[in-house]
């Protein structure tokens, strides 16, 4: 069997695929990031540092790890965290999924679509393509600086609320780049991209998101095909782990069926409660329709829409409410401790993450459990592989290239997915 | 006709990591553009295929826990002029390095069915397998205090960096401090300068990612923790979390 590392995907991962004459006898997914084992590092300390830990497991989703995490423990404590706390971390998920998806859209899956090998090749012959992808990213990252503290490994998200409130200055800079933002990227997206020639080889067969009341990246929920509710607190009893060798990461389970999470699922699940130029560009795109892996890309592109447009709605809502800034004071409901567990999930940028924390009365972490999103695709990650491989071995023996842009359809950060433990 | 004098070449490098470090050099944005006019990047393992050509600076981030890393590391010092650890993790092994000796129970526990086979090791910096010409610190690393570096080696000159602790940076920017008004235990007093006091300036007190300037007095800060009512458990465990190897 000859495995090929992946390029162009955060973290290292490989392809296995075994092939005899012309049929494919099977195809594996090795995560190849070692493990850090961050689920033992949390065990004794104090909740404080949690989420200062948790958020190292991943830079691009620093934020979804360091709110959900701090969304966990409230959970356990039973702590409400003050509306306009609420707000502040909504928006800095906002901004990590403007960074995370400019980055992946843009500038990681585009070149396959264009032909290229990476963005600097693009960039070459396409300038508007990347620079648009540098500008998404941008601002997503100045907002997590000016919301989070920094731009990876924010620091405001606290539990009980946010240590601080934002610069007014600087929300009022980002709502001034934001809304110009919005027409250029609708327009970008609306222009014919071309399509990729495999796109109709793989269909989604399971999908899972959080859904609510309305579009977004937190819920009251798990959502399944559409149909099936899940309580989130009942995540475990739904999907389970199970790790197998060579690779460090475990795969996730609905049942004993493969599914997938991430922009497409959630397209997919509440996308007919999009409005503005996201619910427009959703319409053109006929993502729904297709319901291709491949269009996972193309879903990103309509959340691009809808956080920039919902950045707006909340700077300007923030503004009203005229917040303390920087070392002024602290946005926090005040609480003890108890001996309990708490369960969070959150929409990370490529999916749904699940925290769960057992505490001593001190606040001392007893246990903990990370599951990424990542974890969560690898099965239909191969699964879908398998269908590639098997449709294409029968035309070409060089399938590498076919499958490299399938893997990174799914957007996987594999650094996140490498420690997903059970205690 | 001469040639054209050829760009010092740079390679990025990602070890065992959360791969914030390379990620903060690509929000460098429009001094990206900048950087990459004064040099040429030949390496870039998350966002292109290798070029093969070899690096004259090669930035590193990230622990060293693989033997093929450690490969890696020795081919590199062979052929570079300046070896670079960049983040905390490359530097001291960084907020993973934690529990040598119970790594070996944690990985059957989390992966009960093939924890033992794992062949990834304790997670070491980069120092301990290949000598360093220069670290520079930080989860993650700063923007300006890495592109400040960069102009220093570009010359071939050594670069100065703060050798004070955060605090006076904390001072300037006008902050209350936490550690004397608001009874938090701050590391700003031992911890290198560069960050710009960002954990404090938002309200909350620093986590020590710099790590240790020189000349630091970890005896004084602890006897203040002491005074502020912390055990002795709960001091270790603020020097550990990022200021000391674990």
């Amino acid at each position: 069997m000859k495995k090929e590392l992946i390029s162009r995907v955060e973290g290292h991962g490989s392809i296995g695929v075994k092939i005899k004459g012309r049929r494919v006898e099977s195809v594996e997914l090795d995560i190849l990031t070692p493990p850090r084992l961050f689920e033992k590092l949390i065990v004794g300390r104090h909740f404080n540092d949690v989420p200062t830990i948790v958020s190292r497991i991943c830079s691009i989703c620093s934020a979804s790890h360091r709110v959900i995490s701090v969304m966990a423990i409230e959970d356990a404590f039973g702590v409400q965290a003050p509306r306009e706390a609420v707000l502040l971390r909504e928006l800095l998920l906002h901004a990590e999924t403007l960074e995370s998806h400019g980055l992946h859209l843009f500038l990681l899956a585009l070149p396959d679509y264009y032909g290229y090998s990476s963005f600097v090749e693009m960039a070459k012959e396409l300038p508007d393509a990347a620079s648009l992808g540098f500008k998404v990213k941008g601002i997503g990252n100045r907002m997590q600086e000016c919301v989070g503290g920094r731009a990876i490994h924010q620091i405001t998200p606290v539990v009980g609320g946010m240590s601080a409130g934002p610069s007014s200055e600087g929300l009022k800079r980002i709502r001034q780049e934001a809304e110009p933002l919005i027409d250029e990227v609708l327009r970008f997206l609306s222009k014919e991209i071309p399509t990729l020639q495999y796109t109709p080889l793989v269909k989604v067969s399971n999908w899972v998101s959080l859904a609510g009341r309305e579009y977004g990246y937190t819920g009251g929920y798990i959502l399944i095909n559409g149909k099936e509710k899940v309580q989130i607190g009942d995540f475990y009893q739904k999907f389970h782990e199970s790790a197998l060798p060579p690779s460090y990461t475990k795969h996730t389970l609905y049942g004993e069926e493969p599914f997938m999470v991430g922009a497409l699922p959630r397209i997919l699940n509440s996308g007919s409660k999009l409005k503005g130029s996201a619910g427009a560009l959703l319409k053109k795109l006929g993502i729904t329709k297709s319901r291709s892996t491949y269009m996972n890309n193309m879903a990103q592109g309509v959340e691009i829409l809808f956080s920039l447009e919902r950045v707006v709605d909340i700077i300007g809502e923030l503004l009203d409410l005229d917040l303390p800034e920087g070392q002024d004071g602290g946005i926090v409901t005040e609480f003890s401790p108890v001996a309990a567990t708490g369960t969070a999930a959150i929409e990370a940028p490529r999916g749904m993450l699940v925290h769960t924390y057992t505490f001593d009365e001190k606040g001392y972490v007893a246990g903990g459990d990370i599951t990424t999103p990542t974890a969560m695709n690898l099965s239909d990650m191969e699964r879908t592989l398998m269908m590639m491989a098997e449709a294409l071995i029968k035309e070409t023996p060089d399938i590498k290239p076919a499958l490299e842009t399938l893997v990174r359809a799914y957007d996987p950060c594999i650094s996140c997915s490498v420690h997903i433990v059970r205690l | 006709m001469t040639k054209a004098k050829e760009k010092p070449r740079l390679g990025l490098y990602s070890l065992t990591s959360c791969s914030g470090d390379i990620l903060e050099i690509t929000n460098l944005e429009e001094d990206l553009l900048k950087l990459l006019d004064l040099v040429e990047v030949v390496d870039l393992n998350v966002a292109m295929p290798a070029t093969g050509l070899s690096p004259d600076i090669a930035l590193v981030e990230g622990a060293v826990t693989q033997a093929e890393e450690a490969g890696l590391l020795r081919g590199l010092r062979k052929k570079v002029k300046y070896l670079v650890a960049i983040g905390t993790c490359a530097c001291t092994g960084g907020v993973v390095a934690r529990g040598p000796k119970k790594r070996k129970g944690w990985l059957r526990d989390v992966y009960p069915e093939t924890g033992g086979d794992f062949t990834s090791g304790f997670p070491r910096p980069v120092s301990d397998v290949v000598p360093v010409d220069f670290s520079i610190p930080g989860c993650p690393i700063e923007r300006n205090y890495l592109m400040h570096c960069l102009g220093y080696l570009l010359k071939g000159v050594v670069p100065e960096v703060p050798n004070y602790p955060l605090c006076m940076e904390c001072k300037m920017k006008g902050n209350e401090c936490l550690l004397r008004y608001r009874g938090l235990p701050c590391l700003g007093p031992v911890t290198r300068a560069g960050c710009g006091a960002r954990q404090p300036s938002v309200g909350r007190p620093c986590d020590g990612c710099f790590g240790a300037y020189e000349d630091a007095n970890r005896e004084a800060l602890t006897e203040i923790f002491r005074q502020m009512g912390l055990g002795e458990d709960e001091i270790k465990k603020r020097f550990d979390l990022f200021w000391e190897r674990g």
